[in-house]
């Protein structure tokens, strides 16, 4: 008899089985904070310090525009389509979210420089539970490399705005060299057909 | 075991079923490779499913190429729903109620 439970997950298990995902948020990820970086190097209240963010903000939308034609193009030829179920967040889930964004804010305020660094353990955190539920050596290692991150951005002499932005280069670079490998894996795994790709 | 439950009950089509109901739509060549069936085992299975209405099968195109997507109906996640339930009933009964 087939496991009813986990052949429900596969279309959502899917989404992340392409790698597209992962290399748009990386990608996503990486232009943000490079500007970010970039615009702490440029003299303060010029107009050249706005070229990066425009410039991130064009990356953006390219890579949203390059993602949607990779899967279109490339994608759903070989592997199929599926859309997953909308899924409705819980109360608990809503709450956490909102204070970890009011306690954010407040100690924004205060310049905390162990703010960021403990973004990277919380997201280590939820990234080593996310990997140790569904059994992915990758997603563990993941969170590992997450939790040698924090202490790293804590140690080095540099602003809480400029760990911030190091902690964007410092997830997305790795989320989109990650995700590059698994499109090629998945490309290799599922080679064009050359029929229609339906009935 | 009623009708409905014989329909859902075959392994392929509670595969087909299973998958289904964790998406709100996929296409053909998707549920293709996730079942391993044949193009034609998976066309009899999905117009099975298709009688009473657990599913619908709608033919369109993405460019030039015809697509063919496949959805639960909320009378076919009804269904599905229940026979899990009736299912895990089953299995969760002591062994001396089934065996006597």
């Amino acid at each position: 008899m087939p496991d009813i439970d986990e052949l429900a997950r596969r279309p959502t298990a899917y989404q992340f089985e392409t790698g597209v995902s992962q290399l748009t948020c990386g990608l996503i990820f990486s232009l943000l904070g490079v500007s970010d970086l970039l615009q702490r190097f440029l003299p303060e209240r010029s107009v050249a310090q706005e070229a990066p963010k425009l410039l991130a903000t064009c990356g953006v939308v390219a890579v949203l525009w390059g993602s949607k034609a990779l899967k279109e193009r490339v994608v759903l030829p070989r592997g199929g389509y599926a859309e997953v179920l909308p899924r409705k967040c819980s109360r608990l889930e809503i709450a956490a979210a909102a204070t970890i964004m009011i306690f954010t804010v407040f100690l924004m305020k205060f310049e905390d420089r162990l703010l960021f660094p403990g973004f990277a353990v919380l997201f280590a955190v939820i990234t080593l539970g996310y990997g140790w539920r569904n059994k992915s050596s990758l997603v563990v290692c993941f969170g590992v490399y997450l939790l040698c991150l924090a202490p790293v951005l804590w140690l080095l002499p540099i602003t809480h705005l400029q760990q911030a932005a190091l902690l964007e280069v410092g997830v997305g670079a790795p989320l989109a060299v990650g995700g590059a490998f698994i499109l090629r894996r998945f490309l290799k795994a599922n080679p064009k057909r050359l029929e229609t790709s339906n009935e | 075991m009623n009708e409905a439950d014989r329909i859902i009950h075959e392994p392929a089509r509670l595969t087909i079923m299973a998958i289904l109901s964790g998406a709100r739509e996929v296409d053909f060549l998707y549920l293709q490779r996730e079942t391993g069936l044949t193009k034609g085992n998976l066309s009899s299975h999905l117009a099975k499913l298709e009688e009473p209405a657990y599913i619908d099968i709608e033919k369109t195109y993405r460019g030039k190429v015809p697509l063919t997507l496949i959805r639960l109906t909320p009378a076919g996640r009804a269904a599905f729903q229940s026979y899990r339930k009736r299912m895990n009933g089953l299995l969760n009964r002591p062994q001396s109620d089934i065996f006597g």
